[in-house]
């Protein structure tokens, strides 16, 4: 059966497992719109999928009952609880027949809960087609292309929401250029224009990003000079030259460094590296672009050490043992043959690195200083995009001017991840042909 | 169109029908609440929502409130004053709580959007210390001198044009800890020094969080920064502020608050959708009193005057 044809279709039949694994999902979704959205109180867009999983649901459970030789019509037993439901909204009832209905509903939902989920159906083939058990390879195809369809459905749909917010502003009124490079970041000022024309008064809101993209590249191209290093070595280190116990412990350890919340991050930078970086440098204030470059190493190093000694660990041991017994040294063997054989991998680890310095929003917000400044140097202190975002989202209007920069600052950062993987993907194509 | 098509289809019809019955029916019935009642427990609901800053208030409030009138449950929530007046021009909360005063292109919308006009109550109020360093020699400072040190343009950057020696800041640089520039401390503080006729200097610390203000400042030597009074630590110290040099300064306290001499306290709003009725009513009335405006001041905010 082909995807169309178990979502959506009346005929055919199928077994226990499909009509888990298709329905589970719906359950969960319909559970969380009635728990988070009130449904059916609430008419909204949002109620178009609900229809359609609800198609979904019927059309597998009508398969089911094929499967064990009923007619499609008992799928009207899934709508005894709406008519109870209906009652109890229209009509005031005696609490006898209350009791009724209420029993009623819940001996027709075990009733069918059992027979759908836990019967076998008819052995052989059946009117309805042949035995469902022997066919049931299909329907993990199509689990499978489902969970494949939902995370494109899931980046364009969030793309979509984010676009549609800012879009409004984006090609209406926001002057691209200056936004893209001018460091006046006013998003919130009520200083008149001096040179406004007669009439309308016009308020000096400026938005220019020039600082902010600044400061997100500076404290990543930072944490990634500390980072790549460190990680790559790290990984160097534990898959060629510790001994399995050591290993172990070590993984666990990084592992753990990965499990620490951004948040407490962002408080040591804000407290104890402040001091810390006030000691050493005799900076006036130790929030700073140095401060947010090395709580973000400190987070991707574990993402480095772990992708990377994956890469290493594949190269296959007979490259190792042919380079030993060519009589190489062990840092030969390394830098000539380890190295050159997993550099696909190890780029991917360090543009992972990269992306998760890019995204990350609560340990820069504490730890950079969060100021609109043109970066200086590693001592300056800067504001990256993703925190301003942070920041500033919480108390805006909703569909205000402010409100609909902040999106486009959301596009931009779309766009800026979109450029980085693009030359990602260009460049390890490149590695692939040479 | 074959027997089996036939039942398909029919039932899809019942389906949609019912469905749509349902729906209709359903939206004038609601699981919880009907007219601000909650069903389970027959007490009338408060929705109360808005400024971060008067969220601890705002909870202290309705918690002691339930031992007042135990048919009265206030639901609060923080997000924000933009979130509080947000849901004020929705029209789904009944009280907004606000650290700045609503914008009269907000009270517009929520005229339009919902037909009553948002009514204004001052229910306390907040004073915005200056802090610095405890080791830091600097007592008191004057109201032109902080907009030379924040505004745009302004030339005070060294602490020895303030006239002192901080020992403990070797570069003499003043670091600025200001909010995050749609904060209502930030509008509140931005008011003060400069009404509407300039903006702050880029490159000031924009922190988040009135707290997290005061924690960066006991650590740093060379900072100067502004948040609630409320916020005091043992790390930092409060200026004494005057309006200019000539004027007397004044410290940051209740009493001066209440005298109105300090000159930089805020009120703390709350707002209603139209003059405030029923259980609502009684609400505000009871802030009002001398037990609510207790509360006030034990949150270290600043209670209305005694009347």
């Amino acid at each position: 059966m082909k995807f169309f044809q178990i979502c959506f279709s009346f005929r055919g039949r199928i077994n226990r497992a499909a009509w888990w694994l298709l329905n589970l999902p719906i359950f969960t979704i319909f559970a969380i719109s009635v728990i988070a959205y009130d449904f059916p109180t609430k008419i909204s867009l949002g109620f178009i999928p609900l229809l359609v999983l609800a198609w979904v649901h019927l059309a597998v459970t009508a398969k089911r009952w094929h499967d064990k030789d009923r007619p499609t019509w008992w799928v009207l037993f899934h709508f005894i609880p709406l008519i109870g439901v209906f009652f109890l909204l229209s009509a005031q009832l005696s609490s006898g027949l209350w009791i009724l209905i209420y029993l009623i509903t819940i001996i027709n939902g075990l009733w069918t809960l059992f027979e759908l989920g836990f019967m076998k159906g008819t052995e052989g083939s059946n009117q309805y087609g042949p035995d469902s058990e022997t066919s049931s390879e299909s329907i993990i195809d199509v689990y499978i292309s489902l969970c494949g369809i939902s995370s494109i459905v899931f980046v364009f749909g969030i793309f979509f929401f984010v676009f549609k917010e800012g879009a409004g502003f984006l090609f209406g009124g926001l002057d691209i250029w200056e936004f893209l490079t001018s460091e006046e970041w006013y998003p919130t000022s009520q200083v008149l224009k001096e040179n406004s024309i007669l009439g309308e008064p016009e308020i000096n809101k400026r938005y220019g990003t020039f600082a902010l993209i600044l400061g997100t590249f500076s404290v990543t191209a930072l944490a990634m000079l500390l980072a790549v290093p460190f990680g790559l070595g790290a990984a160097i280190f534990v898959s060629e030259f510790c001994s399995p116990k050591l290993r172990e412990t070590f993984k666990i350890v990084i592992e753990f460094l990965a499990a620490i919340p951004s948040v407490v991050w962002g408080f040591i930078g804000l407290t104890v590296m402040n001091q810390l970086i006030i000691a050493v440098f005799n900076a006036p204030i130790g929030l700073t672009m140095l401060n947010g470059g090395i709580m973000l190493a400190l987070m991707s190093v574990p993402i480095i050490v772990s992708i990377a000694e994956d890469a290493l660990k594949a190269v296959p041991d007979s490259y190792r043992e042919a380079a030993e017994a060519l009589g190489a040294t062990r840092w030969q063997v390394i830098y000539r043959v380890l190295l050159p054989a997993a550099k696909n991998g190890l780029l991917a680890a360090v543009l992972l690195g990269a992306a998760r310095s890019i995204g990350e929003t609560m340990a820069v917000l504490m730890a950079t200083g969060h100021s609109v400044n043109i970066p200086s140097g590693p001592l300056s202190w800067i504001r990256t995009l993703t925190a301003t975002i942070a920041a500033e989202l919480g108390e805006v209007a909703r569909g205000d001017e402010h409100y609909q920069v902040l999106f486009i600052i959301g596009i931009l950062l779309f766009s800026i991840t979109f450029v980085v993987n693009l030359i990602a993907d260009l460049v390890i194509k490149g590695i692939r042909q040479s | 169109m074959t027997k089996r098509n036939w039942i398909s289809y029919a039932i899809i019809s019942i389906f949609v029908f019912l469905v749509c019955g349902f729906v209709i029916l359903g939206r004038s019935y609601d699981k919880t609440e009907v007219n601000g009642v909650d069903k389970e427990t027959g007490r009338s609901i408060i929705k109360n929502k808005g400024s971060d800053t008067m969220v601890n208030l705002a909870q202290a409030w309705a918690e002691a409130y339930r031992g007042v009138a135990d048919t009265v449950s206030v639901e609060v929530a923080g997000g924000g004053s933009g979130t509080g007046v947000a849901a004020l021009i929705n029209g789904t909360v009944d009280i907004a709580n606000c650290s700045r005063q609503v914008k009269d292109e907000e009270k517009q919308k929520a005229l339009e959007n919902t037909g009553k006009e948002p009514i204004e109550f001052i229910v306390g109020y907040d004073a915005l210390a200056v802090y610095v360093h405890k080791e830091n020699p600097l007592d008191k400072i004057t109201i032109p001198q902080l907009a030379d040190i924040y505004g745009e343009e302004g030339n005070i950057t060294k602490w020895d044009q303030l006239g002192i020696a901080n020992s403990g800041c070797k570069s003499d640089k003043i670091i600025r800890i200001s909010r995050q520039s749609n904060s209502g401390t930030y509008f509140y503080f931005r008011e003060a020094l400069f009404g509407k006729a300039r903006d702050f200097e880029l490159g000031s610390l924009d922190l988040h969080g009135s707290k997290d203000v005061v924690e960066v400042i006991g650590r740093t030597p060379c900072a100067i920064g502004y948040s609630g009074m409320g916020y005091a630590t043992d790390h930092v110290k409060m200026l004494e502020v005057a309006i200019t040099s000539d004027e007397p300064y004044y410290a940051p306290n209740l009493e001066n608050v209440i005298a109105k001499t300090y000159p930089i306290a805020r009120p703390l709003y709350m707002y209603s959708l139209g003059e405030p009725t029923g259980e609502a009513k009684a609400y505000l009335d009871w802030i009002f009193s001398e037990e609510g405006q207790k509360i006030v001041e034990e949150l270290g905010f600043v209670p209305l005057e005694s009347k």
